[in-house]
């Protein structure tokens, strides 16, 4: 199910979505545009499997618009970036010398925008090697390029992921989908934005850079350097972080909240995280999450949750949960399957004061009485 | 207030808080205390203010946030 997540963020269209009362879900079997009526907490949703990814024709639409990146064929080596030239003005036609024309289209590029030493070179004339969308938003409003790549050989690396367009300047790539197996490094995104948030000081870049390679899901993998994550991380669709090392972290505070475009994330098995005190918007306000597992987590001595599941209003499925020792809430996640709330409660460590998992009425109603007392009984309050 | 064993239930039109958390249902863990919640008008529950979040996602996805 794809997501219309501007109008979903924004609630424009239903005026008052994101809150947390009590709904009706909407059940669709189709794809298709669905809005739902109107009322509080309702978005538009959008739902639709996507097998072919052909922006030729979308002149003119809106982002909401953009297909479902993460169910695109993953069977060959293809690689698609997103790119924003939102900040750089460009006239695509004239500096990028690319003439959108109609289906399947091949188009020149100016520069390689992938491949420094003759991994990939994009520059190739090559039909199949050489392909590219492009998707114009909004009229003269920011603009998002989405470039398909298939690549040749067996791919094992990628150096200096750039666009390259104007005076050497890089174009912010927003989002990297694709099949690459093999690929074990990505260096040097010096197209992505500045970084926005520091907290994440004890990732090892070194690991971080075996995200790609040691994953055969590969969708949105971002931030191989740790001055590039915490941006990149906005764009992505899937996060498997196995490969981070979180053990001089002491703090996963706004680590990856707001992910947007977020559905899936699994930190892994093998975390060390003892040290972390906090997790306050750990992975708050990711309205397209419907996957969480922090089953390799250990956070037995955060003193601080704040917000960290606040916002996450499409989280079904919970498939392992850390030793939270202090209250929190997942009553933004109306949707949690009993066996993911049961996951939660197995998952509470003995209290020895009162503390408060909070799950809201929607959920607490989808357990037993006897189910609920295994919370009580380690000393949890369930509100 | 209705209090059932550990339950407790507001009365209608109102809702439970412990000044952190609100709650139409609340089962005390065996630390906790009726004292511990007291009964407030559903209308003065704060809805969560996600407004600038909302700003910034919508920033990112348009391309004007760095």
């Amino acid at each position: 199910m794809g997501i219309d997540i501007p109008s979903f963020i924004l609630g424009t269209k239903n005026g008052e979505g994101g809150s947390s009362v009590t709904v009706e879900p909407l059940s669709v079997t189709e794809n298709g545009t669905y809005t739902a009526p109107s009322g509080k907490a309702y978005s538009p949703v959008t739902v639709g499997v996507v097998n072919e990814f052909n922006f030729s024709h979308a002149m003119g639409t809106k982002m909401s618009e953009l297909p479902d990146l993460s169910k695109l064929d993953r069977t060959s080596q293809v690689l698609y970036f997103v790119v924003d030239t939102a900040k750089y003005d460009i006239d695509l036609y004239s500096k990028f010398g690319v003439i959108p024309v109609s289906d399947g289209a091949d188009i020149t590029v100016s520069r390689g925008y992938v491949g420094d030493s003759g991994f990939v070179e994009v520059e190739s004339t090559s039909v199949e090697s050489n392909k590219a969308y492009l998707k114009t938003l909004d009229g003269d409003g920011p603009r998002f390029w989405v470039f398909r790549l298939t690549c040749a050989g067996n791919l094992t690396q990628i150096k200096n992921v750039t666009t390259g367009i104007v005076d050497s300047n890089a174009l912010p790539i927003v989002a990297i989908y694709g099949n690459i197996p093999n690929v074990t490094t990505i260096t040097s995104y010096n197209a992505f934005y500045p970084p926005l948030v520091t907290d994440m000081l004890g990732v090892k870049t070194e690991t971080v850079k075996m995200w790609i390679g040691t994953k055969t899901k590969i969708s949105g993998k971002f931030g191989i350097t740790l001055t590039n994550f915490s941006y990149s991380k906005y764009a992505c669709v899937s996060m498997d972080l196995s490969g981070l090392d979180l053990s001089e972290s002491t703090t996963l505070q706004n680590a990856f909240g707001s992910c947007y475009f977020l559905r899936q994330i699994k930190f892994g098995s093998q975390q060390q995280t003892s040290g972390v005190t906090s997790i306050n918007n750990l992975v708050a306000n990711i309205p397209c999450l419907e996957e969480l597992d922090l089953s390799g987590l250990d956070f037995s001595g955060v003193t601080n949750t704040g917000y960290a599941f606040q916002g996450l209003n499409h989280l079904v499925t919970i498939t392992g949960w850390a030793n939270i020792p202090v209250s929190y809430s997942l009553s933004s996640s109306m949707g949690l399957t009993h066996d993911s709330l049961m996951v939660v409660i197995n998952a509470l460590p003995e209290v020895q004061t009162a503390q408060t998992l909070t799950l809201g009425a929607a959920n607490t109603a989808k357990l037993t009485a006897e189910e609920i007392a295994v919370a009580t009984e380690k000393g949890w309050t369930v509100a | 207030m209705i209090i059932r064993g550990n339950e407790l239930i507001p009365d209608e039109g109102m809702t439970l808080t412990n000044g952190e958390t609100y709650s139409k249902h609340v089962y005390l863990g065996k630390w906790d205390s009726p004292e511990n919640w007291q009964e407030i008008p559903d209308e003065d529950v704060p809805e969560p203010d996600t407004t600038e979040d909302k700003a910034e996602a919508y920033d990112i996805l348009m391309g004007v946030s760095e």
